[in-house]
């Protein structure tokens, strides 16, 4: 194999730089799911841990030589679109009847 | 791998009950768009495609598309749980939803849908097809927490739940995928297979972090404390008969596959962390589902409360770990199932509009004036407090024996001791509901035929199931040896 670069030597990433990447996305997308208040944001933040998922699974599937792990991804994949169809139309039907999508100004339910 | 590419006639047989949900459920969809006029006839549509869907489950046990989904007794009960929640569910909704013009065809789409996603959840044996059901179980739900769109508290109940479920979901793929990392796979039969061997390496930090996160996020599902936090609210906006389903068959298959994976990874028993760490959730469920619940005005939100006490009694059941306790959990789950519906009904037959409070007060003096759903109320809160002669107290006494045995005994007297404070705010709907003069008259949905069929069939199995309980233990012991072996 070649290096990207002329006279540059190959460097190989450990795999284990991956799984701490993904780690560290997962905790990231964590953060922001708890911390955010913008039904959006914390949308977005879940989304960042479903990915990191995916390089999870990825990097394993990769370290193992396994296709299983590459197969779960696409299913990922899939579902994350999915959820977002059905988010996203949520989202659009609270602020019709809210007119905000603010977590701390939606509170009619409570005890 | 491979296995996927041949699809043979045993394995579409295997999952023909899913088949059929979802051709119904499409088909529906179909109606709902091309031939509106016959809106009405949905609620019997979706019953005669649950009647099918459930003669249509296969009696032959085995594994089937290359290993990744199976057909078991725990299957066969997971189908009748199912079809049943969303049968009770049409035939208590049905009247309400006409009278709102609320009685689209989706309504019953993604009922038979969520339906679907509960048995796939149930027969997978991959995770990969457990993820999969939870995710075509809470999306539809998702939409049915939201169905009417217009009401503020609808929306709301639809964004706490989805947001949380969509967390609980990145938590349950954090898992899976930290088990695939460390043990390679992720079929429950290999890994049973893995953990059975001698040479296996006891858990490390990170394996136990993936299966902590697994045990999370199914505990969101079936809303053990601390991951409740949903289930008040979204049981207060969502509408009364999707509350039917959402509070009895999502909350069974969670519970089964919290068991079964356990099992594959733990087959000589829990080992010292987890045990303890499950008795802890359970005894914090009940203990804190009962206490307030005693404080709440809003008979939904009550309901909840309850819901997470009880499957507080059922996660008693999951630390307990034995055979025992699982038929006793089974026979549990069905109990609570028709039990649950049983108080949803009545709560959707009893209460008026969508937008109107369901206050305790509300229900004053709802005895003279349908003294039949009072009835089944009545029947259903004794069954929820686990009074003999009703099928609650059999799941309770089931499971708190098989606890004793096992030497759980702490655990089973925190049981008794929040059934014996759950028995104060049962019996005092039960006294609003008969002794209490109404302040105010409250509109009632109009009876209907359904409805009536609905009261009939759940206060029937409450009783029947409670004084002749062969036939249900019969059931029980059949999908619990899915789990223990022959």
């Amino acid at each position: 194999m070649t290096g990207v670069l002329p006279g540059v030597a190959p460097m190989a990433v450990p795999a284990g730089a991956f799984l701490v990447v993904a780690t560290l996305l997962f905790a990231i997308g964590l953060a922001g799911a708890l911390l955010k208040r913008n039904a959006l944001s914390i949308f977005l933040s879940i989304e960042l841990m479903m990915n990191a998922v995916n390089l999870l699974f990825l990097t394993y599937a990769r370290m193992r030589g396994d296709l299983a792990g590459q197969m779960i991804v696409f299913f990922v994949i899939a579902v994350a679109a999915a959820e977002a169809a059905v988010g996203l139309a949520i989202f659009v039907a609270l602020f019709r009847a809210h007119r905000t999508v603010d977590v701390d100004k939606i509170a009619l339910l409570k005890w | 791998m491979t296995g996927f590419l041949h699809v043979g006639g045993a394995d579409l047989a295997c999952v023909a009950p899913e088949l059929v949900l979802a051709a119904f459920a499409t088909l529906i969809l179909l109606l709902d768009a091309f031939a509106r006029p016959i809106r009405a006839s949905f609620p019997y549509v979706t019953l005669f495609g649950l009647a099918l869907a459930n003669l249509a489950g296969s009696n032959v046990p085995g594994l089937f598309f290359g290993g990744a989904v199976e057909s078991s007794g725990m299957t066969r009960f997971i189908e009748l749980v199912a079809c049943g929640a969303v049968a009770l569910a049409v035939l208590g909704g049905a009247a309400s939803l006409e009278r709102d013009r609320r009685n689209q065809g989706e309504f019953y789409a993604l009922l038979l849908f969520a339906a679907a996603g509960t048995i796939v959840m149930v027969r997978g044996v991959d995770l990969l097809v457990v993820f999969l059901g939870l995710e075509l179980m809470s999306l539809s739900l998702y939409v049915l927490a939201a169905w009417y769109r217009d009401v503020p508290a609808a929306t709301e109940a639809a964004l706490k739940y989805f947001l949380m479920g969509a967390l609980a979901s990145a938590f349950l793929l954090y898992g899976i995928a930290t088990l695939y990392g460390r043990l390679g796979t992720t079929r429950l039969t290999v890994l049973q297979g893995l953990s059975a061997n001698s040479s296996f390496v006891p858990f490390d930090l990170l394996l136990s972090v993936g299966l902590l996160a697994i045990v999370a996020a199914l505990s969101f599902k079936i809303a053990l404390v601390p991951f409740h936090g949903w289930a008040p609210d979204v049981y207060q906006g969502m509408t009364t008969p999707a509350v039917t389903f959402l509070s009895t068959a999502p909350k069974a298959a969670a519970l089964i596959v919290l068991l079964r994976l356990l099992h594959a990874l733990f087959p000589a028993g829990l080992t010292e962390p987890w045990r303890p760490l499950l008795a802890i959730l359970a005894a914090l469920s009940i203990l804190f589902g009962n206490i307030v619940a005693l404080s709440q005005r809003d008979l939904k939100r009550m309901l909840a409360y309850s819901g997470i006490a009880q499957m507080g009694y059922a996660a008693i059941a999951v630390a307990t770990f034995t055979r025992d306790a699982f038929e006793g959990v089974l026979v549990f789950l069905a109990g609570y199932l028709v039990t649950n519906a049983a108080a949803f009904l009545t709560v959707a037959a009893l209460s008026g509009g969508e937008t109107e409070p369901r206050t305790l007060a509300d229900f004053a003096g709802l005895g003279r004036r349908r003294p039949v759903a009072a009835g089944v109320l009545t029947l259903s809160m004794l069954s929820l407090a686990g009074i003999p002669p009703t099928v609650g107290f059999i799941g309770k006494f089931l499971v708190f024996r098989a606890a004793v045995d096992s030497g759980l005994v702490a655990l089973a007297l925190i049981g008794v001791l929040g059934s014996l404070v759950s028995v104060g705010y049962y019996l005092r709907v039960v006294y609003v509901v008969w002794m209490k003069e109404p302040v105010h008259e409250v509109s009632l949905v109009p009876e209907d035929l359904l409805s009536g069929a609905a009261f009939l069939l759940t206060a029937a199995l409450m009783l029947a199931w409670g004084l002749f309980p062969r036939a249900l233990l019969e059931l029980a012991r059949g999908a619990a040896m899915t789990l223990s072996g022959r």
